[in-house]
């Protein structure tokens, strides 16, 4: 045979093609052979034979064949479809285009919007295709490709319900979104949550069909189902709405789903039932099983794989190095506070008015009826520092009843200052801040800082420098005393502090103090200064304390009662559910995950470079266990290093008021009070540096006095100016102008 | 989602069509799933596929399989067809790929090489029994021994009487191509049938 085709034979080949009726005759015997070939074929005298009624049989096998696939197989086909017609259709892209740009719209506006309002565009979309549909040629009608009901009803009792899966698709889509919400692993995991979301709520939506379907198509033979399933539907849909838009735009759509079911409803009562076989009946109900079966492995096994890819999270194994040693030094700590005996704890004599559990015993008792006394003497104390504070403005209080007060403050002051006056003052915080455990009441301790202000100042008032500086000195003592174990307290700690230094600069300048009195508030100040790895160690006890929260979370057999129990939110009742929820594998994984992210930021907390850098601001945002577990660890950082920093300023003050009073002049720079007045020049925390490159302050001097100045960006974050100025020229000296006009 | 949705939706009540007759017509009906619209289009053209079927099987066991086949893929993938008119490209395509199909999934090539066949043989060894061989069964023989393209495009063009545009279409391949094939095949059908004949 040969493959070799020459162009003679190619333009005969042609030929015949050209003129279906050639004559034989005028042919040679190949072109006589080709003929005699179309003609046999054509005249189909070798086809074999074909069985009479091919046709039949073969259609009925077919149709068998088609009823017996799976409904998966048939749904895929219908995408198939779809998909070809959106990829080759220029209309279609365009309507998809449409679509998504106007979803997308409403979602940069709200995606309560898209979710609410897109319902009612969903429906006029529908509408106006609907209509438009009417003059398109029918190749374009693809419902048959989608094979929807066979049955001769309305389709327009498919709304609701394909409605309703819709909106439970992109509810299950929301779910999975707000993830990272309720959970540090998923945050921390960094899993791409919006694909997740598309992802999941497509499942769930080809799921919720494939399964459905088969249902509704025999359901919507009878009537009185009709209605039922219509109204289901539309009390689903109602459901799921109020909860996207929320009670204040739910009204509008109860009239619209209200008014929808009644004309559906009125649709099927005229519309006559059809008869369906039991057969149909308990293969529609088969497959609507089978389709709920099948369509939830998928869903298992992404659900498997988010465990395993998120929920299993290990510690870092240099967090393990931190953890352990960080436990160790907790362990250490918290021997040591129980280990202090009652002689020597300041806390063992205030501990009836201090402790919330002890004021709350029995009231008839004679005991507990003296503390609650006690406290509260201490408590109106604050009217002192209210009435007095130097920034304040003198209340209208009667003489009488201010005089009571005072009387009964300073009647319950040697406790405070016997408290102050011992060794340790020490307590165990098992919890980091909840009401039911041994944590001090701090609206008490700043009552009695208040309290010691007022006095300060009433003392200043009446030129007495020796009774201001004593009643200023205890309290800075006593603001000392406040600081445990947990962030809370250092913030409480910080706060109480503010209170007693703001009094200082007033103390130096106006109360025109004797060298020994500077140099005895100098000691006092020393005294009561932290030292910068101060954060740090109390970091990683707060740490290792919500550890123990979530441990007890972990192992707790009645989770419900425990979170009740340990809960300082007691109306945080989205944590109550997760922790009833959520097994104890994810609170083992939310305790990895939080270990990992907050052991992660210790070198910043022993920096101290960047307060508002690295911070957990978000993360105590996410959710209601971060929110429990995590402290707001950059406000709390800025205010750390913002005490640092005005305890530094004021030694440095009162180290120039002391030059000035040996030198008789201040000094042209600060370098000059090392080494006699200051061991060594002061540090500026403030400056957002690591602490080794941090530097002092700036000092300018004035003809009539100087200016200490820190400037730092992070002062906002405590929502203070960015240029604080100390010494006579200073902040103080605005106050005091701004208190003047004012009085 | 949302198109596809409104799609659905919208497509619920439109009206069933009247029964079909053309071809096309046929077509659209079995997209709309009309009763009877498979029944009608495969007696229209179950003739005309299986020629196609058993010219290209060679074998009318197989080509009714390859039909059979063929139709129950036509009724699932019908809504993939855009364009009812092009039902009569679009169905020799199918039938065509299923003969490939069958003939490769049975592992039962029709034998290229008719040397190796005892019937062809016996036709060319000149005895008598050759020279009673009707020229029918000649022209037959020597169809079957073409390799399959060959078959193809003979039957595609002959039985289906395709023009070189349709064929094209159905092969997916370039008219120009279309040409050139058809005249090798029928070139080596003149070649083996004068072997067949010597």
């Amino acid at each position: 045979m040969s493959d070799e085709l020459s162009p003679e034979f190619l333009a005969f080949s042609e030929m015949l093609d050209q003129e279906e009726s050639l004559d034989s005759e005028g042919l040679d015997s190949d072109g006589q052979l080709l003929l005699e070939l179309r003609r046999q074929l054509r005249e189909d005298t070798f086809a074999g034979d074909l069985p009479e009624d091919f046709s039949r049989s073969t259609a009925v096998i077919i149709k068998t064949r088609y009823q017996q696939m799976p409904l998966i197989a048939k749904r895929l086909l219908a995408w198939d479809v779809l998909l070809r017609a959106r990829v080759f259709s220029l209309r279609t892209l365009a309507s998809v285009l449409l679509v998504t740009g106007g979803a997308y719209g409403l979602y940069q506006v709200s995606p309560v919007l898209l979710l609410s309002f897109g319902l009612a565009a969903f429906l006029g979309l529908s509408v106006v295709h609907r209509l438009y549909s009417k003059f398109l040629p029918e190749r374009l009608d693809l419902s048959p490709r989608l094979n929807l009901p066979e049955v001769n009803l309305p389709k327009l009792f498919y709304l609701l319900p394909m409605l309703a899966v819709f909106a439970t698709a992109a509810m299950s889509g929301w779910a999975v979104d707000t993830l990272d919400d309720l959970s540090l692993s998923v945050r921390a995991s960094g899993a791409p949550l919006e694909l997740a979301a598309i992802a999941t709520a497509g499942v769930t939506w080809l799921w919720l069909m494939n399964a459905f379907i088969p249902l509704w198509k025999v359901a919507f033979t009878r009537t009185w189902i009709t209605v039922l399933v219509t109204w289901l539907n539309g009390a689903w849909l109602l459901m799921l709405t109020k909860f996207a838009v929320g009670e204040d735009y739910i009204k509008p759509f109860i009239t619209g789903f209200a008014l929808l079911c009644l004309v559906l409803s009125l649709t099927a009562a005229f519309t006559p039932s059809q008869a369906v076989s039991e057969t149909e009946w308990r293969r529609a109900f088969k497959r609507f099983f089978a389709g709920l079966l099948v369509g939830l492995l998928p869903l298992l096994v992404t659900g498997f794989l988010l465990y395993q890819y998120v929920l299993t999270r290990e510690l870092n194994p240099s967090i393990a190095k931190t953890y352990q040693s960080a436990q160790e030094e907790f362990a250490r700590w918290e021997s040591e506070q129980q280990s202090v005996s009652p002689s020597e704890n300041g806390f063992t004599e205030l501990r009836p008015f201090f402790l919330r559990s002890e004021l709350e015993k029995d009231p008839s008792s004679a005991a507990v009826r003296e503390n609650q006394m006690i406290f509260k003497r201490l408590k109106d104390g604050a009217q002192l520092g209210k009435d007095y504070f130097p920034n304040g403005k003198r209340l209208k209080n009667e003489p009488e009843n201010y005089a009571r007060v005072r009387a009964g403050f300073l009647q319950e002051l040697p406790r405070i200052r016997k408290a102050v006056n011992k060794p340790n003052f020490s307590y165990i915080t098992k919890e980091p801040m909840s009401w039911s455990t041994e944590v001090p009441n701090y609206i008490l301790a700043r009552a009695i800082s208040l309290a010691l202000a007022g006095l300060v100042d009433e003392s200043l008032q009446q030129g007495d420098s020796e009774q201001a500086l004593d009643y200023l000195e205890l309290n800075l003592r006593w603001s000392t005393k406040m600081r445990g174990g947990s962030l809370i307290s250092l913030m409480i700690s910080v706060a109480l502090r503010s209170i007693a230094i703001t009094d200082i600069e007033r103390f130096v300048f106006e109360a025109k103090p004797s060298e020994s009195q500077l140099r005895s508030l100098s000691a006092v100040l020393e005294e009561v200064s932290q030292k910068p790895s101060a954060l740090r160690e109390l970091m990683l006890r707060e740490a290792i304390l919500s550890d123990r929260y979530l441990r007890k979370l972990v192992v707790a057999k009645n989770l419900r009662s425990t979170v009740t129990e340990m809960s300082s939110r007691e109306d945080e009742v989205t944590f109550k559910v997760l922790v009833t929820l959520f097994p104890r594998g994810f609170w083992e994984s939310e305790r990895k995950a939080y270990l990992n992210l907050m052991l992660s930021f210790q070198q910043e907390w022993a920096d101290l470079a960047t307060p508002g850098q690295g911070n957990l601001d978000e993360v105590f945002e996410m959710s209601p266990v971060a929110r429990s577990v995590v402290p707001n660890f950059s406000r709390a950082q800025a205010q750390f290093c913002n005490e640092l920093s005005r305890m530094a300023a004021l030694k440095t003050v009162i180290a120039l008021e002391l030059y000035k009073k040996k030198e008789g002049d201040y000094p042209d720079s600060l370098g000059s009070l090392v080494p006699n007045y200051l061991t060594a020049l002061p540090i500026d925390a403030m400056q957002p540096k690591r602490w080794e490159y941090k530097g002092s302050f700036e000092y300018r001097k004035g003809e009539a006095g100087y200016e200490l100045v820190s400037q730092s960006p992070f002062y906002a974050t405590i929502s203070l100016a960015a240029r604080q100025v100390y010494g006579p020229d200073g902040n103080y000296a605005q106050l005091r102008m701004s208190s003047k006009a004012k009085s | 989602m949302w198109l596809t949705l409104i799609l659905v939706v919208a497509a619920g009540v439109l009206p069933l069509k009247e029964k079909a007759t053309t071809l096309i017509e046929l077509a659209a009906a079995l997209q709309r799933r009309e009763e009877g619209a498979l029944e009608a289009l495969i007696e229209r053209t179950e003739s005309a596929c299986f020629r196609l079927a058993r010219s290209v099987t060679g074998d009318p066991e197989l080509a009714r399989d390859a039909l059979q086949e063929s139709y129950f893929l036509v009724y699932q993938r019908i809504g993939q067809l855009r364009e009812p008119s092009a039902i009569k490209t679009w169905l020799f395509r199918i039938v065509q790929h299923c003969c490939h199909d069958i003939l490769r999934r049975r592992k039962k090539e029709v034998q290229t090489d008719f040397e190796e066949r005892e019937d062809l043989q016996s036709l060319n060894d000149g005895s008598d029994l050759a020279s009673e061989v009707s020229s029918q069964q000649k022209i037959r023989a020597t169809l079957e021994s073409l390799p399959e393209i060959d078959r193809t495009v003979i039957g595609l063009r002959e039985v289906c009487s395709m023009s070189y545009e349709e064929m094209a279409k159905v092969l997916d391949i370039p008219v120009g191509t279309v040409r050139s094939r058809l005249a090798k095949a029928r070139l080596r059908f003149i070649d083996a049938y004068k072997g067949v004949a010597q």
